[in-house]
C-alpha cells in the first residue's frame, strides 16, 4: 500500500526539477572538494587554513557544506509537497480520499527523504571516487591517500543523509505551524550552520557530529509526531 | 436509521471561534433522488457538504451517511463519495485524464471509465493540455468528472454549473438526472441559479441562517407555487 502510494505521489511530482538541483548541487561539491583539497597551499603561512589538511578534515568539511546544500533542497522540497500540499484549497482535495490522513502524509516525507537520500549518496559517489582517483595520479593533499579516505567517505555520507533529512524534517515542522514557506527555509539554513559550527570545531573526530546527528533525529521524530497529530486533526474551514 | 435514506443529519452543531455556524440542523436525503440545497450567500451550505464528506468534524449532533456515522467511517466513506466543494484544484502540470488517473489510484480503483467520463463531460478526450491552460468552464467540467469517475453512491456538488456556459449548464444538468435515475447514485448539489435547481431536483432544502428551515419535495412546491421556484424560495426566506 505504502510503495503504491508513493509510485501515485512521484506520478504527481514534477520530479526534473529536483533532479536538475541535485545535480547542480554535485557539480558545485566538486568543486568544492578540490577548494578544500587545495585551500592550504593558497596560504601556507596562513594557521587557519590548516583546518583542511589531511583526507580526514577535508572529507568532513565537504560533508557539512553538502549537507547543507541538500538541507535546503529538502526543505524547498518539503515546502512544496507539505506546507503547500497542507494548506488552502489542496485541503479539500488531500482529505477527499478514503486514505487514513497519516499515511499520506508519511508516504510524502519517505519520497522527499529518499530522493534527498539517494541524491546525496550518488553525489557523493561521484565526486569521492573522482577525487579519489585524481588524487591517486595527482595528489593534492599532503597526505598519502589510503583506504581511510574510503572508510570516511562512507561513513560521513551516512551521517549527513541522516542529518540532512532530521534537519529539514524539523525546519517543516516550523514552516507547517508558522504557515510559511520562507520561515521552513530559514529554520534550514540555521540548522544546518549551526551543525556545520559543530562539525567544524569538533575536527577530526566524529563523536560531536555523531551525537549533534542522534539529537536531530530525535527531534525529526518529534516533529514528525507534531506533524500527524496536527494533520490528524485538521479542519477545512 | 431508515434504509431509504442516504443522508441523515440530526441536530448538528458547528461552531468557528465560539460562533454557531451551523445551528441544530436537521437535514434527510432519500437515496437514489437529487436534492437541491438552497441559501444565501453565508447561510452555511459549503459548511454542511464539509461536514457530510468528513472536512470539518461537528460540534454536537448526528451525521449518517449511507448508515455510517460520518466522522467514526470517514475513510470507508469517502471511497463512496464524489465531491466538488468550491473551486476544485488540480495537478496543474498533468493532463486532465492522468488527472484522473492519480484518483483512481488513490480511490483504490484500477478499472475507472475515464475516456466515457471525460466524454460525458464535454472534455476532449485525446488531449494532452495540461490543465493549467484550461478555461474555467473546463476546469468545473473535469471537478465534476473526477467526483464521478469513481462511481460514488453519493455526489455532493458545491454550486457545480457555476463558471459553465448555458450549453454546459444543460449538458450537466441531464448528466445529473441520468446518474441519478440510471446509475443508483444520490445527489446533493447546492446552486444560486433557482431555475437550475427546479429543473433536476427531486427535493428541495432551504438554508437560512446555519439551519435547514424547510425540506420538500419539488411537486409539492410545484403545486403550491406554480409560478416557480423564486417565489417559494423569498416566501420561505421572509417567513423564516
Amino acid at each position: 500500500m505504502m510503495v503504491e502510494l508513493m509510485k501515485i505521489e512521484l506520478k504527481q511530482i514534477k520530479m526534473r526539477t529536483y533532479l536538475m538541483a541535485a545535480i547542480l548541487i554535485s557539480i558545485v561539491m566538486m568543486g568544492f572538494i578540490y577548494l578544500f583539497a587545495y585551500a592550504p597551499k593558497l596560504e601556507p603561512n596562513d594557521p587557519d587554513l590548516l583546518i583542511f589538511s589531511g583526507y580526514t578534515n577535508v572529507v568532513k568539511l565537504y560533508g557539512v557544506v553538502h549537507m547543507t546544500a541538500f538541507s535546503i533542497l529538502a526543505s524547498v522540497m518539503y515546502s512544496r509537497f507539505i506546507i503547500d500540499e497542507y494548506s488552502g484549497q489542496r485541503l479539500i482535495l488531500l482529505f477527499s480520499y478514503p486514505i487514513r490522513r497519516q499515511k499520506i502524509l508519511l508516504v510524502k516525507l519517505t519520497v522527499v527523504f529518499l530522493f534527498i537520500s539517494l541524491s546525496m549518496a550518488a553525489c557523493n559517489l561521484i565526486v569521492f571516487s573522482t577525487f579519489g582517483i585524481t588524487e591517486l595520479i595527482y595528489p593534492i593533499v599532503e597526505e598519502t591517500i589510503t583506504t581511510a579516505f574510503i572508510q570516511d567517505a562512507i561513513i560521513t555520507t551516512f551521517i549527513m543523509a541522516a542529518l540532512t533529512g532530521s534537519i529539514s524534517i524539523v525546519a517543516t515542522g516550523i514552516g507547517f505551524i508558522k504557515k510559511s514557506i520562507p520561515a521552513a527555509l530559514i529554520s534550514a539554513i540555521i540548522l544546518s550552520s549551526l551543525s556545520c559550527n559543530v562539525v567544524a570545531y569538533s575536527l577530526p573526530d566524529y563523536d560531536a557530529s555523531v551525537i549533534m546527528t542522534i539529537i536531530a533525529m530525535m527531534a525529526a521524530a518529534l516533529t514528525i509526531m507534531l506533524l500527524i497529530y496536527n494533520v490528524n486533526h485538521m479542519e477545512v474551514e | 436509521m431508515d434504509r431509504k435514506m442516504a443522508v441523515n443529519v440530526e441536530n448538528l452543531i458547528k461552531t468557528f471561534n465560539q460562533q454557531e455556524v451551523i445551528k441544530s440542523c436537521n437535514m434527510s436525503v432519500r437515496r437514489n433522488s437529487v436534492y437541491g440545497f438552497l441559501g444565501a450567500n453565508g447561510a452555511g451550505k459549503t459548511t454542511v457538504f464539509k461536514l457530510l464528506i468528513g472536512l470539518l468534524s461537528p460540534t454536537a449532533g448526528r451525521i449518517e451517511v449511507l448508515g455510517m456515522n460520518s466522522f467514526k467511517y470517514r475513510e470507508k466513506l469517502l471511497r463512496n463519495i464524489g465531491s466538488m466543494i468550491e473551486t476544485p484544484v488540480f495537478y496543474e502540470h498533468l493532463s486532465c485524464k492522468v488527472n484522473l488517473e492519480i484518483h483512481l489510484s488513490y480511490m483504490g480503483m484500477k478499472d475507472g471509465d475515464i475516456n466515457s467520463v471525460l466524454k460525458d463531460v464535454g472534455l476532449n478526450v485525446t488531449s494532452d493540455k495540461p490543465v493549467s491552460q484550461f478555461s474555467m468552464g473546463m476546469r468545473k467540467r473535469l471537478g465534476i468528472a473526477r467526483a464521478i469517475v469513481h462511481k460514488p453512491k453519493i455526489l455532493i456538488l458545491d454550486e457545480p454549473t457555476n463558471g459553465l456556459d448555458p450549453l454546459g449548464i444543460r449538458d450537466m444538468r441531464s448528466l445529473f438526472r441520468s446518474l441519478a435515475d440510471n446509475n443508483n447514485m444520490t445527489i446533493l448539489l447546492s446552486s444560486h441559479i433557482l431555475s437550475e435547481v427546479e429543473h433536476i431536483a427531486d427535493t428541495i432544502g432551504v438554508i437560512a441562517d446555519g439551519t435547514v428551515v424547510e425540506e420538500v419535495d419539488l411537486n409539492t412546491i410545484k403545486n403550491k407555487y406554480p409560478d416557480g421556484l423564486e417565489n417559494y424560495f423569498f416566501h420561505v426566506l421572509r417567513g423564516k
